[in-house]
């Protein structure tokens, strides 16, 4: 038994299976040299990979030599083209394509100066020995910037062919040509054979095979002849390259269907050459490397046969790629008019063109113009007779007319599992069909509709996630909206209590006198931090901390001045954060004012800390967000402040005070007032709980009814801020709530709690899911405190310091939608970590 | 400008299913001739009037099922049917009985299932056997052989006979032999003989056969075969259903044979006889009712050889074509289910 090189070396052929043998009709066109054609009026290029691996390198109005790229590459699949002649680029505009649909395409059109002056990048040919030395990346990086695309038809990028993942042992040159009327590659080999030979000298300096095959169908008896010579001469080794006449078949020179004459393989489905080692390169394209590599001259013109009974000079030509066909035409004696066709390719693959404006591609290998009796006269389809005549001649070995059946009764599924995907669409089938079906229409009709059934289903399980996220979002839409209702119901049982005035009275006097007694201490503040924004954040920073320090020692003084050098400090951001700190350091505020009431002036201390901030940084957006926030939290802090002492009871006035002096400042702001609205509701519930434990409060109600109006003004756009805003709310009334029912004492737990919420609010207002997700801790986190306050109220500072970690923690990532949860997460989980140590104390 | 367009590709072998049709019959007309010499004018009565038939049927159907007529009746698949089914049927069977199958074959198999290409069953042999079970006397009611019979049929005897009506003794009288023996086809002598514990080597004695074969029918299936050499050599049709039939029957009557020489006729006499000829290349060979792929139609083709032994053999018919034919086309969708080729790059067929 032999191994297949020796076979190969032997020179034997394996049986093709399938094929037809339709009139060559070949002389009318290889009798003649390749001439060249006068140029063109304007040339039209397509630019097809713009917008996907390249970007354009002219605009309209620039100069362009011969040969000077048009595209620069951003992906290693680009392509570049090039300008077929010197001239100015007119219009960068859509034109006609060059493709069956004639749809039109984005087009580069050159008006030529008329003086072809080459790019200077282009040189005098170097030698074989001149590139010796050049490593692969080098010669592939010529072969790609000269936009070498495979000649063959199908214009795959050759760079990728000829730098394949897996070693090549065996390269094969198709030179087969088997479609009827097409000389082109017949011609480049009988008139440049050595140029052909140094290019694929080239190629297979690349790729290292072990054998080479020049494949060229024995109709090209001439070729045959020339490329042996050129062999002979050429650096090519003489071992392991051979030139194999292969019998004249249609459609032989298919890449898949030359393989297995060659070598009895198949390319498995779906894969190609390269992973059974071989690569199949076409003769016109090795004469293209040869010009790219050793000039640098780009791929700008191609051999295109023109042929048929409707041209009076059929022939070969060398065509500048983006000649329009029309140009063509006149220059070849087109004799044909509109009731002819004019075929890009071959009579059997070839696509009729329908306008003449597009422009000569690539891959254009042909340019066939028969009379109308020439070819097939149209037939009518006749009833399938089931003859079997396609499936005897399929090179696919396929079953036409099963695939016939179902492609023609819209089965798609069940064309495709006869494997509809391996057609190659040769037209052999159509050939002999006697009944006259297209069948190879009805294939690509199929074919399509299998690919828009696949593309369908993709969109359709993308509309399918949106509605359940829409469900979704209604749903909790609902959700707030019966909340809200809920707090309305409450809020009017609420108001049964009290007359209204005397509550706001009140409230006012409360609040003046808290102002009053923090006076002294803001006059020093605003001094120190009046010009600087920066310095406002930094310094709310270092206060922020202060406050904790001040819980747990006195040396509160030291650290305030280290934080307040934080350079990092001018971000917006940091604001936010320092807010966040701000709000914490409140939160701690009540707590100790709880504990001990030696602590008590931090209260106070922290309603001076506010009014500089609400000056400074009237111009920034978020600053007022957090201000807001500050002061919202101030304001619970204040209102807690009654619980303990009755000095404080007058502490709210100065919040109420407050409130018009943000009114005007921000008015421009939407999201800011949505903040204040958020932090003034939030300020009031936790009034609400007041008067539940203190009867003095008991007014308080009615400062919050008085804040609705400034609510329903909060820009009507912005929904999701509102729906946030409002859940938070819900659940602030739930916690209030439930207050009550545990230990007068404990009842500043949950407003800790709420006072959480317009820190985490305001910023991320874009940013639904993170909401929802910190809403869902924090309530989480309510019940955990709830439940700590009820079974032992020595565990609570615990779980608020771990509340305060967490906190930290989220702030130091405020821009991080999902640091925001897993700050969220790991609240929720230090409540719960809270009730375990509480359950195992029981 | 812009040009006329068309989808790929533009090149057609100008091979249409009408001359494709047209060729098979032309091919079957040696066959016809020498049934011609051996039976009379008959057949080619009968072929004529189920032609004419045929076609009017068809256009008829057509009209009513408001198609394209004078279309339709190009492709010749009309006058195919028509012509098989006067090959077919005894060459002095009346009128009405070739009248009435073929009317079946087309209206009823043929265009009610939906025209060329959409019906099951072989008209032709639906139609044979159709007729073989309601008018059973008048479809095994063959002639004697020209060379051997006592008073051979002129032109206007069959024409008398066909048209006119024969009774039972003038048949008779053109079944006796030049040995006043009234003669049946050799298939149905040697099946009545062996019936009778005659051996076959006695049967083949009789004066119907010559050398082992039937007298007449050696030649009329020699004919044939002819006639199917140039169509498989003219592509109209491929060689793997005919060749199934000819392998399988050849085989089982190979086999039997060597068993017992005695009670089984040999593979020759089952080759050369009957119909065999006939239905292997002209008649199983229709593509619209047989199996589609070059396995299935080996397969498809095997089938009915075998059918064919085991009713000629074991079954109460001489001859069995028609029924191992119907038989095999109801197989065939079947046979194409688990026949699929394997696909080019693809390791083996699901």
């Amino acid at each position: 038994m032999l191994t297949l090189f020796e076979q190969i070396d032997k020179g034997t052929l394996w049986r093709s299976i399938g094929g037809i043998h339709p009139p060559e009709s070949k002389t009318l066109s290889n009798r003649t040299c390749i001439a060249s054609l006068a140029l063109a009026d304007e040339y039209v290029v397509p630019l097809n990979q713009v917008g996907e691996s390249s970007v354009l390198a002219v605009s309209e109005g620039d100069y362009v030599t011969k040969g000077m790229p048009l595209t620069r590459g951003t992906h290693f699949g680009h392509l570049s083209v090039h300008a077929p002649t010197s001239g100015h680029v007119t219009k960068i505009e859509q034109r006609p394509s060059n493709h069956a649909s004639g749809l039109p395409v984005l087009s580069c059109v050159i008006s030529p100066d008329g003086l072809d002056t080459l790019d200077p990048n282009i040189h005098a040919p170097l030698s074989w020995s001149d590139i010796a030395s050049w490593s692969n990346e080098e010669i592939l990086k010529k072969i790609q910037d000269a936009g070498i695309a495979g000649l063959g038809g199908a214009a795959f990028p050759t760079h990728i062919k000829l730098n394949p993942a897996s070693d090549i042992e065996l390269l094969i040159i198709n030179a087969i040509e088997c479609e009827p009327y097409i000389t082109a590659d017949d011609v480049i080999m009988r008139e440049h054979s050595d140029a052909i030979c140094l290019g694929i000298a080239i190629i297979h300096r690349l790729l290292q095979p072990k054998r080479l095959i020049i494949a060229i169908e024995d109709n090209k008896p001439e070729a045959i002849e020339e490329m042996h010579h050129a062999l002979n001469r050429s650096q090519l080794p003489k071992e392991g390259v051979r030139i194999t006449s292969v019998p004249t078949l249609y459609p032989s020179g298919g890449e898949k269907q030359l393989i297995q004459i060659l070598t009895g393989q198949e390319v498995p489905s779906g894969s190609i050459p390269a992973h059974l080692g071989i690569v199949v390169q076409n003769v016109a394209t090795s004469y293209a490397i040869k010009d790219a590599v050793l000039r640098n001259y780009p791929l700008i013109e191609r051999v295109v046969t023109v042929t048929g009974n409707n041209t009076s000079n059929p022939g070969n030509y060398w065509v500048p790629i983006g000649t329009p066909i029309s140009h063509l035409l006149t220059q070849t004696g087109f004799r044909g008019n509109e009731t002819d066709k004019v075929i890009i390719g071959g009579p059997m693959m070839g696509y009729a063109l329908y306008n003449d404006s597009a422009p000569i591609i690539k891959g254009s290998n042909c340019l066939l113009l028969p009379d109308n009796k020439e070819l097939a006269p149209e037939q009518k389809e006749l009833p399938c007779v089931r003859c079997g005549e396609c499936a005897q001649v399929c090179p696919a070995l396929l079953l036409p007319q099963q695939l016939f059946w179902h492609a023609k009764a819209k089965e798609y599924d069940k064309a495709a599992n006869f494997n509809l995907a391996d057609c190659i669409e040769c037209g052999c089938c159509t050939y002999v069909c006697p009944s006259n079906i297209p069948l190879v229409e009805y294939y690509r009709i199929a074919k399509s509709a299998v690919k828009t059934e696949a593309e369908e289903k993709k969109q359709a399980e993308l509309a399918k996630q949106r509605f359940e996220l829409r469900t979704q979002r209604l749903e909790d839409e609902r959700l707030a909206r019966e909340a809200k209702q809920k707090e309305a119901a409450e809020r009017r049982k609420a108001n049964m209590s009290g007359s209204d005035k005397d509550a706001v009275a009140e409230a006012m006097a409360r609040i003046k006198a808290k102002k009053a007694a923090s006076g002294s201490q803001e006059v020093t503040n605003t001094a120190k931090t009046s010009d600087s924004k920066r310095k406002d954040v930094s310094a709310a920073i270092a206060r922020a901390k202060a406050k904790k320090a001040a819980q747990s020692a006195p040396d509160a003084t030291e650290n305030s001045t280290s934080s307040a050098a934080n350079p990092a400090a001018d971000d917006r951001k940091a604001q936010i954060a320092a807010a966040v700190a701000r709000a914490k350091a409140k939160k701690s505020a009540p707590q100790a004012s709880e504990t001990d009431s030696s602590d008590e002036p931090a209260t106070p201390a922290d309603a001076i800390d506010i009014p500089p901030n609400v000056v400074a940084p009237v111009d920034d957006r978020k600053a007022k967000i957090a201000t807001a926030v500050a002061r919202a939290k101030a304001k619970k802090a204040a209102q807690l402040a009654p619980e303990t002492d009755s000095i404080d009871s007058t502490a709210p006035s100065v919040e109420v005070s407050d409130e018009p002096q943000e009114a005007p400042a921000p008015a421009d702001d939407r999201k800011a007032k949505i903040a204040a609205a958020v932090a003034r509701a939030k300020a009031k519930k936790a009034a609400q709980l007041a008067p539940e434990t203190d009867s003095i409060d008991s007014t308080a109600p009615s400062v919050e009814v008085s804040n609705e109006p400034q609510e329903a003004l909060v820009p009507a756009d912005d929904r999701k801020a509102k729906i946030a805003a409002a859940v938070a709310k819900a659940k602030a009334k739930k916690t209030a709530q439930q207050a009550p029912e545990t230990d007068s004492t404990d009842s500043t737990a949950p407003s800790v709690e709420v006072s959480n919420e317009p820190q985490e609010a305001p910023p991320p207002v874009d940013d639904k899911k993170a909401r929802v997700a910190a809403a869902v801790a924090r309530a989480k986190a309510k019940k955990a405190a709830q439940h700590v306050s009820q079974a032992d109220s020595g565990v609570e500072p615990a779980a608020l310091v771990d509340a305060n970690d967490a906190s930290q923690e989220a702030p130091a990532l405020v821009d991080d939608k999902k640091a925001r949860i897993a700050a969220a997460v790991a609240k929720a989980k230090a409540k719960k970590a809270m009730l375990k140590t509480e359950s195992e104390k029981e | 400008m812009a040009f006329k367009i068309a989808s790929s590709p533009h090149l057609s072998r100008s091979f249409q299913t009408s001359s494709l049709m047209q060729r098979v019959m032309l091919c079957a007309l040696p066959g016809v001739a020498v049934q011609c010499y051996f039976f009379g004018w008959g057949t080619v009565i009968q072929a004529l009037l189920a032609m004419s038939i045929a076609i009017i049927s068809e256009a008829v159907v057509l009209k009513l099922r408001a198609r394209n007529v004078t279309q339709t009746l190009k492709d010749n698949s009309a006058l195919l049917t028509g012509l098989l089914i006067g090959i077919a049927i005894p060459p002095l069977a009346p009128w009405w009985v070739t009248v009435i199958g073929t009317l079946f074959a087309i209206v009823i198999v043929k265009q009610l299932y939906g025209g060329l290409g959409h019906n099951i069953f072989n008209p032709a042999m639906a139609a044979y056997v159709m007729l073989l079970i309601s008018f059973p006397v008048q479809m095994t009611s063959w002639v004697a052989p020209s060379v051997i019979a006592s008073h051979p049929v002129d032109l206007v005897h069959s024409l008398q006979m066909v048209f006119t009506g024969a009774s039972s003794s003038e048949i008779d009288a053109y079944k006796l032999g030049v040995d006043g023996i009234s003669m049946a086809t050799p298939l149905d002598t040697i099946k009545t003989d062996l019936a009778m514990g005659l051996t076959t080597i006695e049967s083949l004695s009789k004066a119907i056969f010559s050398d082992g074969f039937g007298v007449g029918w050696f030649w009329v299936n020699l004919a044939y075969l002819a006639g199917g050499l140039v169509m498989l050599k003219l592509k109209v049709i491929r060689w793997h259903i005919t060749a199934g039939i000819l392998a399988s029957l050849f085989i089982c009557s190979s086999v039997g044979y060597l068993l017992n020489p005695d009670t089984f006729a040999g593979p020759l006499l089952h080759l050369f006889s009957g119909a065999t000829m006939l239905a292997a290349f002209f008649i199983a060979t229709d593509p619209v009712t047989a199996a589609t792929s070059v396995r299935g139609r080996l397969v498809f083709g095997a089938l009915i050889g075998i059918i064919v032994y085991i009713i000629r053999t074991f079954g109460g018919y001489p001859d069995a074509f028609a029924f191992a034919i119907l038989l095999a086309n109801l197989c065939a969708p079947f046979i194409d289910h688990y026949m699929k080729p394997r696909a080019y790059g693809h390791r083996a067929s699901t």
